[in-house]
């Protein structure tokens, strides 16, 4: 088929994939913080909540974990009438956050019972001890597979661009729709979605050993 | 916790390049020989078709692929003697996919544009289609003068977004992948317009009874089968495939049954016979 490379469309097109970069750091920052706090309420209420919240913790996360994200994206978008970027990030979030409230749950269940038991004796409530106790705890043991999540939220979000969000797939598309120049704009996402996830990976990183330090210093 | 060193990082990359470099390299080395050879050999024709476009390309109440893009291919393929393998594709990805060799021609409802002819040949003219906005019934709306400061949809890989530009600066765009999507934009109200072939509009109209497909976005414009460019022995053999259509009166069959009505007296394909 002889393929000729016209790698100048990626500079003539840079702003595109620039914006595109943008969008997608914007809805994955703001969806990490938004399923990463419901994440560990819900992982904290699964573990800890009387029966009946417990239950609808439980609901949740076999609910939102086994539905698609691109259904979820239209359920927010058309059926709850929702704007492309809340749209967005309740969705991503809603999905991630279910995997996270597990991820966290395993992280307290992974905590000597003991912990608890000197918690309660030293005469705290349950919130303190959650607080105080266990969550510290908790949430450095499950810094790796949190982090896994969190690249899952960066190649999750180009689901987004089904419900016309213009993150960076959906710009590399409209490269590709312009140009024609399909392997140059596909080379171009997997770089930049390689270099994304090697940075969450290495603010995760040094995250982790900060956090590690500042335990050992007490 | 072991980390991973610099050296271990800088052979990841490594290993991604070769794999980047080894894709590259075999799909730039792929083979030479026309596509009608390709497929008579394999004995099938892969064709790249809408599947959210009626009536050209669309799933029925049974579930199947069909239409009037469909029928054509089923033509083409009946005259080569092959079968047919059919490939659904979006306005976005059908240039990549007929590019990459995924599929042997596209029957999509392909514009022949002045800017698809630099990555792609066409056949002869195959259908004149004119275009339509979508809007809600009595939203007012009959051209780009009526769109200031409102919202339009179009899906990607479609010439309307930078037709939009133009003609309504002011207007802001919504851009979805399928067509469904777009359609539902306007029953939300997240768009005023949803710009579009006539044909398929017409469809979505009578399909929900709130909207109406009104004014003339752009002149009629002619589709074509898109090939692979540089490939006259495939193009030649479509064409002669469309010609015998169009002579045989299955075209206008096939035209009343998707239309349900007779094709624009200015349109014909000619014979090429003297």
């Amino acid at each position: 088929m002889n393929y000729e490379f016209h790698w100048s469309v990626l500079l003539q097109y840079r702003e595109l994939l620039l914006e595109g970069l943008l969008q997608t750091c914007k809805l994955s920052l703001v969806s990490l913080v938004v399923s990463m706090v419901l994440g560990t309420v819900v992982g904290v209420g699964r573990s800890f909540l009387r029966p009946a919240l417990r239950w609808l913790c439980t609901c949740y996360v076999e609910f939102f974990r086994n539905v698609p994200p691109i259904v979820q994206f239209f359920f927010w978008y058309f059926a709850a009438n929702l704007d492309v970027f809340p749209a967005a990030v309740i969705g991503l979030s809603a999905f991630t956050g279910a995997y996270i409230a597990e991820i966290v749950r395993s992280g307290i269940g992974a905590l000597p019972r003991t912990q608890m038991e000197a918690a309660r004796s030293s005469g705290m409530s349950t919130w303190q001890m959650i607080g105080h106790i266990v969550l510290p705890q908790a949430l450095i043991r499950v810094i790796p597979p949190l982090g896994i999540e969190f690249i899952n939220i960066v190649k999750n979000s180009a689901v987004a661009m089904t419900i016309g969000y213009t993150e960076l797939t959906f710009q590399t598309q409209e490269i590709e729709a312009r140009t024609f120049r399909g392997f140059e704009a596909a080379t171009a996402v997997t770089l930049l979605y390689i270099g994304l996830a090697f940075c969450v990976v290495a603010a995760i990183h040094v995250i982790e050993r900060l956090v590690r330090l500042e335990l050992r210093r007490g | 916790m072991k980390t991973i060193g610099k050296p271990k990082l800088l052979g990841i990359f490594a290993i991604l390049a070769l794999m980047l470099a080894g894709g590259i390299l075999s799909s730039a080395h792929a083979q030479q020989e026309s596509t009608l050879d390709v497929v008579k050999k394999r004995g099938t024709l892969i064709a790249g078709v809408k599947s959210d476009y009626p009536p050209f390309g669309y799933i029925d109440e049974n579930g199947k692929l069909v239409g009037f893009d469909i029928e054509i291919v089923k033509y083409i393929a009946n005259k080569l003697g092959v079968g047919v393998d059919l490939r659904p594709v979006t306005s976005a990805n059908r240039i990549p996919m007929l590019q990459s060799s995924t599929v042997d021609l596209l029957a999509a409802s392909l514009t022949i544009t002045r800017e698809r002819v630099e990555a792609v040949d066409f056949s002869v003219p195959y259908i004149v289609i004119g275009s339509k906005f979508l809007v809600k019934k009595g939203s007012g709306i009959k051209g780009y003068a009526d769109l200031a400061n409102k919202t339009a949809a179009y899906t990607q890989g479609t010439p309307w977004g930078e037709k939009l530009k133009q003609a309504q600066p002011s207007a802001s765009a919504l851009v979805f992948q399928d067509k469904p999507q777009a359609v539902q934009a306007v029953i939300q109200g997240k768009a005023a317009a949803y710009i579009d072939d006539a044909a398929p509009l017409f469809v979505f109209a009578k399909e929900h009874p709130e909207l109406e497909a009104v004014g003339e976005p752009s002149a009629p414009a002619p589709m074509g089968i898109g090939t692979r460019q540089n490939d006259a022995k495939w193009r030649n053999a479509i064409n002669f495939a469309l010609i015998d259509m169009w002579k045989d009166g299955t075209y206008l069959k096939l035209y009343r049954q998707f239309f349900g009505a007779d094709p624009d007296p200015c349109f014909k394909i000619y014979p090429w016979e003297l």
